[in-house]
């Protein structure tokens, strides 16, 4: 009888083990997500697959001078690119409906993505539309540009289609990269068709951002007038900017708030609680250059130790610099001049509350 | 290793130290110094304002002279080693103490089709023992860019260059740093005349490859490109690992097989570019910064290493200009990577090396040998040549330049003739301000086209024309700006013009039906007058006759063979020498004066055209013009003044400048750059404060001028879209006389924005815009303020739009009376009837406002464009016209019996727009410049004073001599809608009865609406679309006030 007992409470040890031995690595996982506190999303000690799934909708303005486009975010599920195991749904970390800029997309250097679009029949684009990525690794299969281009075929997709894209974050691809759209074509002179166009509709809306952080999870910032590493895991809002012809449009990452995402529109009051460590993504979109300044700061310029106080950037160039909010009221602004009396500008405050204000939104 | 490798780099950058000297008195070349070592200093420079990054780079929307950031750096006198000298004959007399001499002789030459490239002459290499010829790695032929000039770091290079007159210069230079640079010509550098130095490291440079920065030795390249973004095209290089050149030509395909190592340069020799690669990314030399789009300009140079298709596999992979209009407008390529082993080429793009059909002679010997084998070694492309290029300029008549010259002799110089297929190129390289590239016309279903950017731009532009036809090219901001290219069939006799022309409206023509053959024969006629001064019409002396040089030569429309000459003059009568009328002033004289906008007036002391002139109404003779040589004025468009009438403000269009100057003297007061290509101009009648369309941007700026120190302030700019939308192009826009909102007719969207000044505390926003016709560009106002007229250009109709709902009430068809091509287009300040200047007809419409029908067409001159009211002595008014290739204004009486009825509306009389001089050859009148050609021509904005327009008489002081009606136009205009009037305490019988018959005929034409009509229509009007962007609709219901007012203005029956 004793015998059977034991051997039973080892068999049960043993299943036990095994159980737990199995569960191991969501064991750590949480374990290690819970370290990481809940100042950012967990980090991975492994590749994860993401699995996106992105649509175009429509933003239509009745009052004449036509529509605007935003990419909206309808699923976003991390897997262990190793096993396929299910890891999070981050869905909820984003915007609800199309955005402009899009949804923020944040990944380590190592993940590989699959990225479907969607064109839904009656609320996306009149036209095929595509997602075409910089900087992340894909095969000519995944460029998103029409055939004559690529030479391959039309890679997006026309108005109840999807596609599936797939991005590899290889090494050396750590950075902030613009994704945008680059095959519909829509009202050009006066005989308007809608149809494919090989520069696509990038101004109207349909451009967000991807960004692809580094192993080693440091970068350089600006404190105290001094270059100095700084953890990325210590960065409290990543704020991602397009800046167009005619506006910033703005998005935010807050990490002190689970990574949560708000949209902040055109020209928004960007909010930072003091002494906190903020990393500003700019980017030029469309045909005009930009001089940007923030009254009152000095940042690096990206990649080096150079000081500066103001940066021209053009069209897709991208500009990404850390540092430390100060207490106080600053502006930032494009300084060029037809720009900046159009209202190119915003509020940039740093208090105790540290809270954004949306602009104004094109959804009426 | 690498790091302290990067840190020298660094600190030599940071030291600023530039390579490359640049003489100050060469002729020949300027040679760019040092990049990527600009670090932004801080402000206050020499002028104390402008920040020195802005001045140098800030091409496209900078408010100063934009011309200031294109010189070429020739001033620059930092020469870091050696100082400049003569060098003789034996090189080996300067050897540099460190090592090589590099020399090196090129020569500039001019290509049949008016470009310019340079030809390497010779190579010679000395390391101190013996001596190479290096020649046989250049190309035979000139080339575009030029030959690059390789040499290694610590090396010397004594460069001799020709320019294109012959002259030799010799400049010797010793390079202490790597890096690549650019030489180009003093003159034509945007046409050709560029290329690269290439200063190769000693040490190995750092490259991210396989995703780790590693060295990486210049030797182990397999291949360096080198492009330079000029314009809207790629001009291309490729050097391979022996260091032979080949000329790749615009927009080239490169080949490499994958993982192999190349080399990119990326130099700019005009305009703000970014250039991109797909699916590549690359280490930022001198920083640590990965990236894929970097920013090149005339002083901005980049190069990078990748492995073709790193981790990305085999591709056709795109490189393209990210500005999106340089996108727009063809300014891209392809990076094919094969696979391993394939040894995948390069293939050419099409160049420059074959002209045009009728090629003026060039400097090139077109047997030269080299050029014909060069011309077939390419597949494809150079079967292609065909390449014309035209410059697009500030000067009239030649405003898309062919650079090869005239291509039909005795015709225009804005005509490029092809032969099977051909390249149009553009660069906007002798403009001061933003224009689009957009095609007019082309033969139907022609690939390519149309050819379009949504937003205007600084650039260029490069299009394929595959397809036999014409091809009609224009600016959507500046209409009469025309280039044209016809590629002609060789199989068949005759230049070929087409089966059928498309118009960007949406309009097919066929020329074998009348009115298709009747509207292109018109718009070919207007391409001929607009783009040669010869043909514009000269009104001066006792018998003035226009004589038209249309060349004689044989065309096809569709089936149909015709002599051009006399398909273009048919329809003007016999022969091409058409008598004109006589000069005759009006009878009755004008109160005050009208200052005309003439354009293309070109003066001694200025590089730009026009002046304004003054002609003094009561005794009809000029008696001043402005030139205002002091600030290059350029293309001064139209006119506004205070609300005193002591000052005019003056748009300059083809710039982004306004100009105040006294009305009294002629004196500049002010000259602000306000945005660019600045149109129409208005105050607000309310505040004075001025309103400028600013054509080549999105908005309308809003701008305050101080009396106190004569000086602008721009207040904003009040956008005519929201954030994100389609790019309008605002032109004509007209202010309501209670001053609350503000009308703009956008040519690029087909719709006009109302602003309504008096929505929010930020003081205005767009109250709704309504879709109109196609390309909006003048309006005029009803004295209630109620209505507006918008003239569509591109579709010859009048929107009629309400402007308390924005509602589209009407549309009047001008094409149907033979008018077409409307531009300006004002209301009668007593709200009678409209006058609408007709550009492509020639004509003037006179519309009554009644009925909205059009009661009579005036005959005017080609290029019939401004039109605004002024007064006439005893009452009533008259319309100064003025248009754009005649030196005359006519004046019209809309309405000479003034009974309120236009269709007894007439010529008064015509103006010469030249002055007049004495025996002596000194002009009587007022000038700050000599006329010296194009006298009086170009009229386009007119100006009267006093601006007896509703909302601004009432402002005008006592001294004027006006009529009690003048001044108040407003109580005018609803007398004459109250129909029939009864004017009891009017003594004059006679008057009386004519009025009363003039009503009656009014009558007959309208039925006057009962109260139940006026009542909904109100409801109508208040339920429309009135859009409030942040809130939604508020509908308006009647008041018992809106009740009143409806019930006073129906008729009381007739007696």
């Amino acid at each position: 009888m004793n015998y059977y007992r034991h051997f039973s409470l080892i068999l049960i040890a043993i299943l036990a083990s095994i159980i737990v031995i199995g569960n191991l690595d969501q064991v750590f996982d949480s374990i290690y997500a819970q370290n990481q506190g809940d100042s950012e999303e967990p980090v991975y000690p492994y590749p994860v697959l993401h699995k996106i799934d992105i649509s175009v909708q429509k933003i239509e303005k009745s009052g004449g001078g036509g529509d605007l486009y935003g990419y909206q975010l309808d699923q976003h599920l991390l897997f262990n690119a190793n096993t396929g195991e299910f890891l999070n749904n981050i869905t909820h970390k984003y915007s609800s409906g199309p955005t402009i800029p899009g949804p923020s997309l944040v990944i380590e250097e190592g993940d590989t993505v699959q990225l479907t679009l969607t064109n839904p029949k009656n609320t996306g684009a009149p036209g095929m539309v595509s997602v075409h990525v910089h900087g992340i690794h894909y095969s000519i299969a995944s460029d998103g540009t029409l055939g004559i281009l690529n030479g391959l075929r039309d890679e997006g997709v026309k108005p109840g289609q999807s596609i599936r894209y797939h991005w590899t974050a290889g090494p050396g691809t750590a950075g902030t990269w613009p994704y945008h759209d680059h095959t519909l074509g829509l009202s050009l002179g006066h005989s308007n068709s809608p149809g494919t166009n090989m520069n696509g509709a990038e101004t109207i809306g349909l451009f967000g951002t991807l960004v692809i952080d580094s192993h080693t999870g440091k970068t350089l910032a600006l404190i105290d007038d001094k270059p100095t590493k700084v953890d990325i895991a210590d960065i409290s809002k990543d704020v991602l900017c397009y800046v167009t012809d005619d506006a910033f449009w703005c998005d935010q990452i807050d990490y002190r708030n689970n990574a949560q995402r708000t949209a902040l529109w055109e020209n928004p009051t960007i909010g930072l609680k003091n002494d906190e460590l903020v990393r500003f993504h700019l980017y030029g979109m469309g045909t005009d250059f930009h001089i940007f300044e923030l009254t009152g700061y000095k940042w690096l310029e990206p990649g080096t130790t150079n000081v500066i106080s103001k940066k021209k950037f053009g069209p897709l160039e991208n500009h990404v610099f850390t540092f430390q909010g100060k207490n106080g009221v600053a502006e930032y602004r494009d300084t060029l001049s037809s720009h900046l009396l159009s209202g190119m500008k915003g509020e940039f405050i740093v208090d105790d509350m540290g809270l954004s204000i949306p602009g104004k939104s094109p959804i009426n | 290793m690498v790091i302290m490798k990067m840190n020298n780099v660094l600190k030599n950058s940071l030291m600023g130290i530039f390579a490359v000297m640049l003489l100050t008195s060469t002729l020949t070349m300027g040679v760019q110094n040092g990049i990527n070592t600009e670090k932004i200093k801080d402000p206050i420079e020499n002028n104390g304002s402008v920040h020195p990054i802005i001045q140098m780079a800030e091409a496209s929307k900078d408010i100063e002279n934009e011309k200031a950031s294109e010189k070429p750096l020739k001033n620059l006198k930092s020469n870091p080693f050696e100082s400049n000298s003569e060098i003789g004959n034996n090189p080996k007399e300067t050897l540099s103490q460190n090592g090589t001499v590099n020399e090196v002789t090129i020569k500039a030459e001019k290509l049949p089709n008016g470009q310019y490239a340079y030809r390497i002459l010779k190579h010679m290499i000395y390391d101190g023992q013996s001596v190479e010829d290096l020649t046989e790695r250049y190309p035979k032929i000139p080339t575009i860019p030029g030959p690059s000039i390789e040499m290694t770091q610590y090396d010397s290079l004594i460069l001799h260059s020709i320019d294109e007159t012959g002259i030799k210069k010799t400049q010797k230079i010793t390079a202490q740093n790597a890096g690549t640079f650019e030489y180009y010509g003093e003159h034509y550098r945007t046409l050709g005349l560029f290329g690269a130095i290439i200063i190769n490291p000693i040490d190995k440079v750092p490259a991210q490859i396989n995703g780790k920065v590693v060295s990486v030795d210049i030797s182990s390249l397999e291949k360096q490109y080198v492009l330079f973004m000029v314009g809207s095209t790629f001009w291309g290089q490729e050097i391979d690992s022996n260091h032979n050149q080949k000329p790749l030509w615009t927009n080239p395909t490169l080949g490499a097989d994958l993982n192999q190592l190349v080399r990119f340069h990326i130099l700019g020799a005009a305009h703000q570019h970014t250039f991109h690669l797909h699916a590549h990314r690359w280490l930022d030399p001198g920083t640590t910064n990965i990236i894929d789009t970097k920013l090149i300009d005339p002083q901005s140079t980049h190069w990078f290493i990748v492995e073709a298709g790193d981790k990305v596999g085999i591709g056709t992979w795109q490189y393209h200009c990210h500005v999106f209009a340089h996108m727009e407008a063809g300014m891209m390529g392809e990076f094919k990577v094969g696979s391993a082993g394939s040894n995948t080429q390069s293939v050419s793009g099409v160049s420059p090396l074959i002209g045009g059909i009728s090629s003026v002679s060039a400097s090139f010997d077109r047997n030269d040998q080299n050029i014909i084998e060069a011309s077939k070694s390419e597949k494809g492309s150079m079967a292609q040549g065909n390449f014309i290029t035209f410059d697009i300029t500030d000067e009239p008549g030649q405003w898309f330049r062919n650079v090869e010259g005239e291509s039909l002799s005795g015709s225009t110089k804005s005509l490029g003739v092809v032969e099977s297929k051909g390249t149009a190129h553009f660069i906007m390289s002798s403009t001061n301000t933003v224009h689009t590239i957009s095609s007019l016309l082309w033969p139907t279903g022609a690939p390519n086209m149309p050819f379009d950017q949504m937003i205007p731009y600084r650039g260029g532009g490069i299009v394929q024309l595959e397809n036999p036809g014409l091809y009609l090219f224009t600016c959507k901001i500046h209409p009469y700006m025309f280039g044209a290219m016809i590629v002609d069939d060789p199989t068949t006799e005759g230049l070929d013009l087409g089966d059928k022309l498309s118009l960007s409206t949406g309009t097919t023509l066929d020329p074998t039906k009348d009115n298709g053959k009747a509207t292109i024969a018109a718009l070919l006629r207007t391409f001929f007058i607009a783009n040669n001064p010869n043909n514009w019409q000269d009104y001066s002396g006792e018998h003035p006759s226009w004589k038209l040089q249309i060349p004689e030569i044989d065309i096809n429309f569709g089936e149909e063979k015709t002599n051009l000459k006399n398909l273009l003059l048919n329809s003007l009568g016999d022969g091409d020498t058409i008598p004109l009328k006589t000069i005759s002033s009006p009878s009755k004289p004008g109160i005050g004066e009208v200052w005309i906008d003439t354009q293309f007036e070109k003066t001694a002391n200025k590089s730009k055209p026009g002046t304004a002139t003054k002609v003094n109404v009561e005794n009809w003779q000029v008696d001043r013009k402005v030139a205002l040589p002091q600030i290059n004025m350029n293309n001064p468009h139209n006119m506004w003044s205070d609300s005193q009438q002591d000052i005019i403000y003056q748009t300059q269009w083809l710039d982004n400048r306004l100009t105040a100057f006294d009305r009294h003297s002629g004196k500049l007061l002010d000259d602000i750059g306000v945005g660019d290509a600045p149109s129409q101009i208005i105050t607000n009648p309310i505040n004075d404060l001025i309103y400028v369309a600013l054509s080549g941007e999105q908005g309308d700026a809003e701008i305050k001028f101080n009396k106190e120190d004569n000086k602008f302030e721009v207040l904003r700019i009040v956008p005519m879209q929201e954030a994100g939308q389609n790019p309008t192009i605002p032109q004509g826009l007209w202010v309501t006389p209670d001053g609350r909102k503000m009308i703009t007719p956008n040519d690029s969207t087909d719709d006009i924005t109302i602003i309504d000044f008096s929505t929010n505390f930020r003081g205005g926003e767009i109250q709704n815009r309504t879709h109109t016709d196609d390309m909006p560009i003048g309006t005029g106002i009803m004295p209630d303020g109620k209505t507006a007229y918008v003239a569509n250009f591109l579709s010859s109709t009048l929107s009629v739009i309400d402007m308390d709902s924005g509602r589209l009430l009407d549309k009047i068809d001008l094409a149907d009376k033979g008018n077409v091509l409307p531009i300006q287009t004002p209301v009668s300040p007593n709200g009678q009837y409209v006058v609408t200047a007709n550009t492509l007809t020639g004509s003037i419409a006179i519309t009554d406002t009644d009925t909205n029908t059009i009661v009579k067409t005036l005959p005017c001159d080609p290029g019939c464009h401004g039109v605004n009211f002024g007064a006439k002595e005893g009452g009533g008014y008259y319309a100064y016209v003025t248009s754009k290739f005649s030196n005359r204004m006519i004046v019209v009486d809309g309405d000479p019996n003034n009974d309120g009825d236009a269709s007894d509306a007439k010529i008064a009389g015509t103006v010469l727009l030249t002055g007049k001089y004495a025996s002596d050859g000194k002009p009587m009148f007022n000038t700050d410049d000599e006329i010296i050609k194009y006298d009086g021509m170009g009229g386009q904005g007119v100006y009267p004073i006093p601006n007896i327009n509703p909302g601004w008489v009432e402002m005008l002081d006592l001294t004027w001599n006006l009529t009690q009606d003048q001044r108040d136009p407003l109580t005018s205009f609803n007398q004459l809608q109250n129909q029939p009037i009864q004017t009891s305490n009017n003594d004059d019988s006679i008057n009386n009865h004519v009025n009363s018959q003039s009503i009656q005929h009014q009558q007959d034409q309208i039925k006057p609406p009962t109260i139940e009509e006026k009542i909904s229509e109100v409801q109508q009007q208040s339920n429309g679309p009135v859009i409030n962007s942040n809130s939604p609709g508020r509908p308006v219901h009647p008041t018992l006030d809106n009740l009143n007012n409806i019930i006073s203005l129906l008729p009381v029956p007739a007696p």
